[in-house]
C-alpha cells in the first residue's frame, strides 16, 4: 500500500503538514497535521510498503513493543483508508 | 492521534504562503483561516476560511487576490483599482490606505469564496456585490468601518462583564 499521487508534505510554524496539489486539492482541499510518529508513518508510506514491514519500520525506529506499533499503524491506516488518500 | 486529517489550518499568511503559491502553481486550490484583521468585516480570524484558486486571465476590481510584495511580504487584500498602466492599487476591507503599483507577476491567487461555518460566500453573489457598492467608496466604507468597530467593542466590553 501507498500513499496516492498528489500530496506534499512541509513543514510549517513548526508543524509538519500535509496538503493536496494538483487536481487533488479539488477533492481534498484542507491539511493534514502529523505528529513526529504520523511524519515517520507518512514517509514511509510514501512508498510501496506492507503493514507488516510498516510496524517492523516503527518498533525499530521509536523502540516500542509490536503490540503498541501495531495499534499505531492499524489506526493510521483506516484514518487515511476513511478518506481515500491510500491506495491498496 | 499519529495524523489529523482536515485539521482547522490557521495560519500566519507569511507562513502558509509559500506552500500555498505551490498548491496554486499546480493548479490546486486551499482553503485556510486567514490570521488578520485587515480584512475584516468580511473575514474574521479564526472564524472565516476562504479558498484560493489560481490566477487566471480575468483579474478584476474587487477581486480578493493573494499577492506578493517586492519585500517578500505576502499580503491578501482586495482589488480597489485597476490603473491606467495596468498595475493594481490594493486595500485590506478594514483598511483607507491604498498600495499602489502592484503589478500583475506579483498576483499569485485569487479568493473565489469565503466560508463562515460551512456557509458559502461567493464572491460573485447579489450580497456580496451591494457589500463592494458599500466599501467602493472610501467615505462610506470610512462609516460604515466606524459603526463596525464600534459594536464590536460595545459587544467586547458585555463579553468581559459576563
Amino acid at each position: 500500500m501507498k500513499i496516492k499521487e498528489g500530496f506534499i508534505l512541509r513543514d510549517v510554524a513548526g508543524q509538519t503538514i500535509v496538503v493536496a496539489v494538483g487536481k487533488m486539492s479539488k477533492n481534498f482541499n484542507r491539511i493534514i497535521k502529523l505528529n513526529s510518529t504520523g511524519k515517520f508513518i507518512w514517509e514511509k508510506l510514501s512508498s510501496d510498503i506492507e503493514r507488516d514491514e510498516l510496524v517492523a519500520s516503527l518498533v525499530a525506529e521509536y523502540d516500542i513493543d509490536e503490540a503498541t506499533a501495531s495499534s499505531d499503524a492499524d489506526k493510521f491506516i483506516e484514518a487515511l483508508k476513511g478518506a481515500d488518500i491510500l491506495e491498496c | 492521534m499519529n495524523a489529523e486529517i482536515g485539521a482547522k489550518a490557521e495560519f500566519e499568511l507569511k507562513d502558509i504562503a509559500p506552500v500555498i503559491e505551490e498548491i496554486l502553481l499546480s493548479g490546486g486550490e486551499f482553503r485556510f483561516f486567514p490570521r488578520g484583521r485587515s480584512m475584516l468585516p468580511l473575514i474574521r480570524q479564526g472564524v472565516d476560511s476562504v479558498l484560493l484558486v489560481p490566477m487566471d486571465d480575468a483579474v478584476n476590481r474587487f477581486d480578493i487576490l493573494l499577492y506578493k510584495r517586492d519585500n517578500g511580504m505576502y499580503v491578501m487584500h482586495r482589488i480597489y483599482k485597476i490603473s491606467d498602466d495596468g498595475t493594481y492599487v490594493m486595500c485590506g476591507d478594514n483598511q483607507t490606505v491604498y498600495e499602489n503599483g502592484i503589478r500583475k507577476e506579483q498576483l499569485i491567487g485569487k479568493v473565489r469564496a469565503v466560508y463562515r461555518k460551512n456557509k458559502e460566500l461567493r464572491m460573485d453573489s447579489v450580497s456580496q456585490k451591494f457589500y463592494m457598492l458599500l466599501w467602493r467608496t472610501k467615505f462610506v466604507r470610512g462609516c460604515c468601518l466606524f459603526v463596525y468597530r464600534a459594536f464590536r467593542k460595545i459587544g467586547s466590553l458585555f463579553r468581559v462583564s459576563k
